[in-house]
């Protein structure tokens, strides 16, 4: 599953003149330069070519430029590291000392690699600044792994069972590595030592469930894979089936009841600006303009589905208005 | 001085004329009065030179003496230590690259005649899957067992800091070997006549030169670092106070065997690492409970005194039974 956290580190080193390539200009949205070539070290090795865009990418799933550059202020290295280290009063490291505990602290319990080849390559295999050897570093890279689905027996006294479902919330719910498991480390989640990264429910299942309603996560069984039909009990056909859930849901805690204006945000775009309810052959009298769209819609997106039982009886009910000719708002299979 | 003043006083004395049984011999001193003289100037020479030697004794380092801090958290094992320490000490070694060789690491290595430094590995790895790497070489003790344990004095500490190995006055017994609690010496038991002990010695030979020791050098992490030794310390401990969750509360070799010249920050608590080479020690030298038996005995001269008593004492017995 967390492809996009396994995303290869590059790393190359090269005695080839290779101006870095200037990323965006200024400000501190800025990305930073694309690649950079650490040079100003002296010693055995040559430039080392550093890809600081892939490492801005896998930093969004830490601190973000803190990871390396320690304070929001971003700044090179170089300009707090010294390039020779002298002083042996003061416990700042040079910027040799920087760079290999910066780069090894997280290779190193990413990869379990210490090899110094990794960043200090051949100079034969180095590749262009517009190229990224990604082909060979997926060879090494140690790509996370998780369980489909986990099942825990919690002390909850009525409904002990928690099923999670962690393929459904990564691939069908297209929640990114980061939404839940940011703030861990590299080595949490990848490497054959991975440990469980740590997710709190404060500050992942929370933000999309309610606290208070234990029956979402809570059963006294365990639960199947989510399916919009069965769990929302509102099938999906083509056309929804590839939305993603905020295109209805919004920002809502789910499970949640889309608002029409979520319906409306589409259908009315295709009946040309305001939705019209006749468009569809189904002229809407009186009260039932006011209704919201799933109070007819309840099980699904078919057009068939709306129901006059739900609120009619055929018989005159105390305190419940009879509908005129039950016939003419009844649907044909009902 | 006094005691050569009343020689002279004495030697003055005794060549006055007129001393009975030679008249005619010209003014001098007699053969008791040059024997007690040359006795009297050997045992102030040699009484003098043992009092200037403080062949080990503590307490005479520097405030300035130098040391090394090893942060473990930081090491990743790369051994381009080792490399730098064969290639500073003229030991054999091959090109750098093979220091990428971690297959070393499967067994447990020991300083040796070739190498004075080695870089080992644990066999647990902490909860992020990562083993602690721990370079070893000779600690260069404070007060050290092997200088304590030299019968002629090749093993020297120091003033600032190093423990220092001279093969021109080695016999060879090996003491300092036994005597190191640390176990790193090691001697050319296969070099038929001139066998020397080997060990680290801080590359003094570097250090002299304002550089710092290879093995410091070279470390790409900066996980050694080479200062004074009081710096170092204040350094551990500021690094300690920081990270509190980064580090156990101890720099090793603060006060391990009378305190050593290596001092090691980890992230593990050293009663985990001993199989690295961070033995439990106490905080007193080995050396300072032998010396303090050693020179107890023989302070003001007791030992022989009494002995000389003893044997008198026995003598006369034995004479009175003989004669009776």
């Amino acid at each position: 599953m967390i492809a996009l956290l396994a995303v290869p580190m590059l790393l190359l080193a090269t005695g080839l003149p290779f101006p870095p390539t200037a990323g965006p200009a200024g400000g501190p949205t800025d990305l930073g330069p694309d690649v950079l070539m650490l040079d100003q070290v002296p010693g055995c090795y040559g430039a080392v070519r550093f890809d600081h865009r892939l490492h801005v990418g896998m930093s969004k799933i830490g601190d973000g430029c803190k990871v390396c550059h320690h304070t929001e202020a971003i700044q090179p290295c170089r300009t707090c590291h010294e390039p020779v280290t002298s002083s042996v009063t003061t416990d700042w490291p040079g910027l040799r000392g920087a760079y290999h505990q910066q780069c090894l602290s997280c290779h190193r319990e990413w990869a379990h690699e210490n090899a110094c080849g990794f960043c200090h390559t051949d100079p034969s295999s180095v590749i262009g600044p517009q190229g990224r050897a990604h082909s060979a570093f997926k060879l090494q890279e140690p790509r996370a792994t998780a369980q489909n689905t986990y099942v825990y027996r919690t002390a909850h006294p009525g409904m002990p069972i928690v099923t999670f479902h962690h393929a459904d919330h990564a691939e069908v719910f297209g929640l990114s590595c980061a939404d839940c498991h940011g703030g861990n480390s590299c080595g949490q989640c990848h490497g054959p030592a991975a440990q469980r990264p740590v997710v709190t429910r404060q500050d992942t299942c929370y933000r999309c469930h309610s606290s208070d309603r234990c029956i979402t996560c809570h059963r006294l069984t365990q639960r199947p894979r989510f399916n919009h039909a069965e769990c929302a009990n509102w099938r999906l056909r083509p056309g929804h089936d590839d939305l993603a859930c905020a295109d209805c849901h919004g920002a809502q805690r789910m499970p949640g009841r889309p608002s029409s204006e979520a319906c409306r945000s589409c259908h009315a775009a295709q009946s040309g600006g305001t939705f019209d309810h006749a468009s569809t052959g189904v002229v809407l009298f009186g009260d039932h303009a006011l209704f919201g769209c799933l109070d007819c819609h309840a099980g699904g997106d078919d057009r068939e589905i709306a129901r006059c039982t739900s609120c009619h009886e055929t018989r005159p009910v105390a305190g419940q208005r009879e509908v005129g000719h039950r016939a003419l708002i009844t649907t044909p299979g009902d | 001085m006094k005691a050569l003043e009343a020689d002279q006083a004495l030697v003055s004395r005794a060549g006055t004329p007129g001393t009975p049984g030679s008249p005619e011999t010209p003014a001098g001193p007699s053969r008791r009065d040059f024997v007690r003289l040359t006795a009297t100037l050997a045992a102030l020479t040699i009484g003098g030179q043992a009092l200037a030697s403080d062949h080990g004794k503590p307490g005479k380092l520097s405030p300035d003496r130098m040391a090394v801090l090893v942060d473990l958290t930081r090491c990743v094992g790369c051994r381009r230590c080792e490399w730098a320490c064969a290639d500073a000490n003229g030991n054999p070694h091959g090109v750098i690259a093979e220091c990428d060789d971690q297959s070393v690491f499967t067994a447990r290595r020991n300083p040796g005649n070739g190498q004075f430094c080695v870089v080992n590995r644990s066999e647990t790895v902490d909860a992020a899957g990562t083993p602690v790497h721990a370079k070893i070489q000779c600690m260069h003790c404070e007060h050290p067992p092997c200088v304590s344990a030299c019968l002629v004095g090749a093993m020297r500490k120091d003033p600032t800091g190093p423990v220092t190995y001279d093969p021109s006055r080695c016999i060879g017994c090996r003491y300092c070997m036994v005597a190191c609690p640390f176990e790193r010496l090691s001697y050319e038991y296969d070099r038929r006549f001139t066998p020397r002990v080997r060990k680290c010695e801080m590359c003094r030979h570097l250090t002299a030169k304002g550089e710092v020791p290879a093995c410091v050098g070279i470390c790409p992490v900066e996980a050694l670092q080479y200062g004074r030794r009081e710096d170092l310390l204040r350094i551990a401990h500021e690094r300690i106070a920081r990270h509190p969750d980064t580090y156990t509360d101890r720099v090793y070799g603060e006060t391990e065997g009378g305190g050593t010249s290596w001092l090691y920050l980890s992230a593990r608590p050293f009663e985990t690492l001993a199989t690295l080479g961070f033995p439990a020690l106490p905080d007193r030298s080995p050396a300072e409970r032998t010396e303090s038996i050693q020179h107890g005995i023989f302070k003001w001269g007791a030992a022989p005194m009494v002995l000389g008593a003893l044997l008198a004492t026995l003598n006369k017995v034995t004479a009175k039974g003989d004669g009776a």
